[in-house]
């Protein structure tokens, strides 16, 4: 993934403290709350950026590719039309797991960002619940302006 | 050529390092066939009372013909001049970087006003100032220098003698820096400290004229010194004054250390050199102060010597070691040692205890050959060094190049017309060659504005119109046909190998990227140099490359935390600078994620703070790939054409986009002391390539106006 030219860089052994510091897990719980929230939207915008990725070339060619050269077939439009009408119909299935992956990718997506708006509204209500609480245990706790002193009998 | 030598003290038995230079560059400079007179006050020596005139003033001519003119020093007020002294020399290091003012005005004002000081010097300048060609100031932090620069600023010229020291970071001193003609350095680590304290615009008037070490002759027969016999004993030597300024004590410490865990070795440390106390003990021999003999039976028979100074701007110690075939150890934080060391090969270099335990185990360990093989490697950088004669030989060169270079010949650039990427890369090399004293001119091809007389470079892209040149500078892979039988030159590598295929042999003539519009800059502010780390985006982005931009610094959040991203808004292309600002509000990013202003201090305030440069968006140019190297900044980028011809040789490349990887590439390189010496000391050797001076030189030698330079090892026998 990652390369130089620079003689006085070992690559091999860079490519393994990457991976050691990813290891690490810095999105781990225990670490800061915002920055995890922030990971997870950044995880969620890859997955969703792959999701498109792969969602444009899940359908069925409908031009040859501009690189592609085959001797007899790149220079006929009808064979070029022939061939990529076989693929076609030759991958169809292929093409609907495809899409079925994608689907059920963008639904399971979908869960997750609902799961953590659920987990921040719950977050949200315990705050609110330990507030009242620690309210609740002040207010108890309060001494009275006034005190009574022993009556007199 | 008319030269003044101005110094605080002048004599031939001082021992100083700056006063050695001045009175053996002095003598060298006359047998040059310069005039020299040397400007100096009465004060006896640095030992001495700064405000006690010991030699008679006036002026006397001594058998070289060295003209000597002493002047009365100035009473001086020493209390405060002690409390502003204490004061940086108690300064912690940390609180030394980059741009930051070390002394409030009063102590500043205590520093200058009450340093050695000459009034009568100064009026000499002021009144005899023009009748010399050039002034030359050693060193730089003394009263003549401070007070003496700005008197003939046009014709000062510096040989600061520089280290990584409070000293450097004080105002008057950063002012001198910038208003003098040019920068003479004894090293070029010292240059690199330069660079880093004052900024790269010191490069654009500096030279390394380099600093001669005479041979120590070795013993003709094996000899003692005292008790001691060199010859038939082990041991590392350190040469020199045993001084805590020197880091003595963390050598002994480290050599402790090491005797602690190897109990079983013969290896010795011996110290020679005067001392308050002895340190004799654990292996460790203390001789104190040596004949000039005895140091050269020293330097002969030790396995290796040992410079543990952080101070250095140039060490002789190192030099006389490697005349004398031994390897070297030296400290990692002096950058002039370390630098002199890294390019030799003729030793190690250790920052921690932990480093010069080990490096004591491995001359301890290693074959003779092996250690052998180290010293003769430095060997050759000291014959490379060169004798007084050759750094006074360079000294004039490179006086002569700042004041007036050598009148070059009428150059036309001509250039197609509404073509902005060729006519920047003829602008940047109009200026190259301008600063090389040619007369060059940019015009378009085939208009009437072309000068008569001129040597005419074309500069093409396969479209141009045919038109008559002297030279051809292809600008794309393909030639219009009458370029044929001429000399072409490719703009960058990827167009040279375009034109390969096509059988056209071309020299690569890279755009030149000046770091001298960075001269004397200060930066806008400094809120972004509170030593976090900091992250400098350098590449043109779009909308969707903001988002991947941002995307790589929240991923390097997580392990950075006080993290920034500073991003050029000039780098903003179309709706990228919305999309930054909107991203940056909905990931609530506003502190850490800082847009920079188009000023050029704004700009050199975040080239500074930045701790590694980012390039995740769009293609980057030449200059903004060379720029940061100017900085000495490590660069992280995803691959282009201009990457590949310029980071991949010394920064890394990421072949794709994985924001988490590459935040974590970047994690790595902004804490690893290591990694980013080697991206940085590669990054010199690349950006040297895009040096105005060496853009010109290339292209002026193949028009024939300059001969190519011999290599200065040319005739030494063994060296190649």
């Amino acid at each position: 993934m990652i390369r130089s030219r620079n003689p006085r860089i070992d690559v091999d052994d860079l490519e393994r403290r990457i991976d050691a510091e990813l290891a690490r897990d810095p999105d781990a719980p225990g670490s800061d709350e915002r920055l995890a929230r922030l990971a997870a939207t950044v995880h969620a915008r890859a997955i969703e950026s792959q999701l498109n990725f792969a969602e444009q070339r899940s359908t069925p060619r409908a031009t040859w590719p501009v690189d592609l050269r085959v001797p007899l077939i790149s220079s006929s439009e009808r064979l070029k039309k022939a061939v990529l009408s076989i693929m076609s119909l030759a991958f169809r299935d292929q093409y609907e797991a495809n899409n079925a992956l994608i689907r059920s990718q963008r639904e399971m997506l979908a869960l997750v960002q609902t799961l953590l708006e659920r987990i921040d509204t719950l977050e949200a209500r315990l705050e609110a619940e330990r507030a009242t609480t620690r309210a609740q245990r002040i207010a108890q706790r309060v001494i009275p302006s006034v005190v009574e002193g022993p009556g007199e009998g | 050529m008319r030269l003044a030598l101005v110094t605080p003290w002048y004599g031939r038995e001082l021992i100083g390092g700056a006063e050695r230079l001045a009175w053996e560059l002095a003598h060298a400079l006359v047998r040059a066939g310069a005039e020299v007179e040397v400007l100096t006050t009465c004060c006896r020596s640095f030992l001495d009372d700064w405000a006690s005139n010991y030699h008679r003033n006036g002026t006397s001519r001594d058998a070289a013909g060295v003209v000597l003119r002493r002047f009365p020093v100035d009473t001086r007020d020493r209390v405060a001049f002690n409390r502003a002294n204490t004061a940086l020399t108690t300064m912690p290091r940390i609180g030394l970087h980059g741009d930051r003012n070390v002394l409030d005005p009063v102590q500043t004002r205590a520093f200058v006003g009450e340093n050695i000081n000459s009034r009568a010097l100064l009026s000499h300048l002021q009144e005899h100032g023009s009748s010399y060609d050039a002034v030359i100031f050693v060193p730089y932090l003394y009263g003549p220098t401070l007070a003496g620069v700005p008197l003939v600023a046009d014709r000062a010229f510096l040989i600061p003698c520089l280290h990584d020291e409070a000293y450097a970071y004080v105002e008057p001193v950063r002012a001198a820096f910038a208003a003098v003609r040019g920068v003479l350095f004894n090293s070029a680590g010292e240059e690199e400290t330069a660079t880093a304290i004052y900024g790269p615009g010191v490069l654009a008037k500096s030279r390394v004229i380099g600093h001669a070490v005479e041979p120590v002759p070795p013993p003709p027969t094996p000899m003692s010194v005292g008790s001691f016999a060199p010859h038939r004993s082990r041991y590392v030597l350190y040469l020199g004054r045993q001084d805590p300024s020197k880091n003595i004590d963390f050598l002994i410490e480290a050599f402790r250390t090491f005797r602690e865990r190897r109990v079983a070795t013969s290896l010795q440390l011996v110290l020679a050199g005067p001392r308050s106390s002895t340190h004799t003990g654990d292996g460790i021999l203390d001789l104190g102060a040596v004949s000039e003999g005895a140091k050269a039976a020293l330097l002969t028979y030790a396995r290796a010597l040992a410079q543990p100074s952080m101070h250095e701007s140039f060490s002789r110690a190192i030099y006389e070691a490697w005349y004398a075939r031994r390897p070297v150890l030296v400290h990692g934080e002096c950058r002039a040692t370390a630098r002199a060391v890294e390019d030799a090969g003729g030793g190690w270099i250790g920052t921690t205890l932990e480093d010069w335990v080990r490096m004591f185990a491995v001359v301890d360990e290693s074959a003779d050959e092996a250690v052998d093989a180290l010293g003769a490697r430095g060997w050759a950088a000291a014959l490379d060094n060169g004798t007084w004669d050759v750094v006074a030989r360079r000294t004039v060169e490179a006086i002569a190049m700042r004041l007036a270079p050598p009148a070059g010949p009428r150059i036309e650039n001509l250039v197609p017309l509404g073509d902005a990427r060729v006519a920047r890369y003829a602008q940047s090399l109009t200026e190259a060659l301008n600063a090389s004293g040619a007369d060059a001119a940019v015009s378009i091809a085939g208009s009437a504005r072309t000068r008569p007389n001129a040597r005419t470079v074309a500069h093409v892209v396969a479209s141009s119109a045919p038109v008559p040149a002297d030279i051809y500078v292809a600008h794309d892979g393909e030639l219009p046909a009458l370029t044929q039988g001429r000399p072409v030159f490719a703009a960058s590598h990827a167009i040279a190998a375009q034109l390969e295929e096509a059988g056209i042999v071309a020299r690569v003539l890279p755009q030149a990227v000046s770091p001298a519009q960075w001269a004397g800059m200060r930066p806008a502010h400094e809120r972004w140099a509170d030593g976090k780390p900091v992250l400098l985006s350098i590449a043109p982005l779009g909308a969707d490359e903001a988002r991947r931009l941002l995307d790589t610094f929240v991923a390097y959040l997580a392990f950075e935390r006080d993290a920034r991203l500073l991003v050029f808004a000039a780098d903003c292309e179309g709706d990228a600078y919305e999309t930054l600002l909107h991203e940056r509000a909905e990931l609530d990013l506003h502190t850490e994620v800082v847009v920079v202003g188009e000023a050029p201090a704004e700009r050199y305030a975040a080239y500074r703070a930045a701790t590694v440069a980012l390039a995740v968006g769009r293609p980057l140019s030449i200059e903004s790939a060379v720029t940061p190297l100017w900085f000495d900044l490590p660069i992280v980028a995803l691959g282009d054409v201009t990457v590949l011809e310029t980071i991949e040789a010394c920064g890394i490349v990421a072949d794709t986009f994985d924001a988490r990887r590459i935040a974590a590439l970047l994690r790595i390189v902004s804490s690893d002391v290591r990694l980013r010496a080697a991206m940085i000391g590669e990054g010199r050797r690349v950006r040297a390539r895009y040096a105005p001076a060496a853009v010109a030189t290339a292209l002026l030698e193949q028009l024939g106006v300059v001969q190519p330079a011999p290599s200065p090892l040319a005739g030494v026998e063994g060296v190649r």
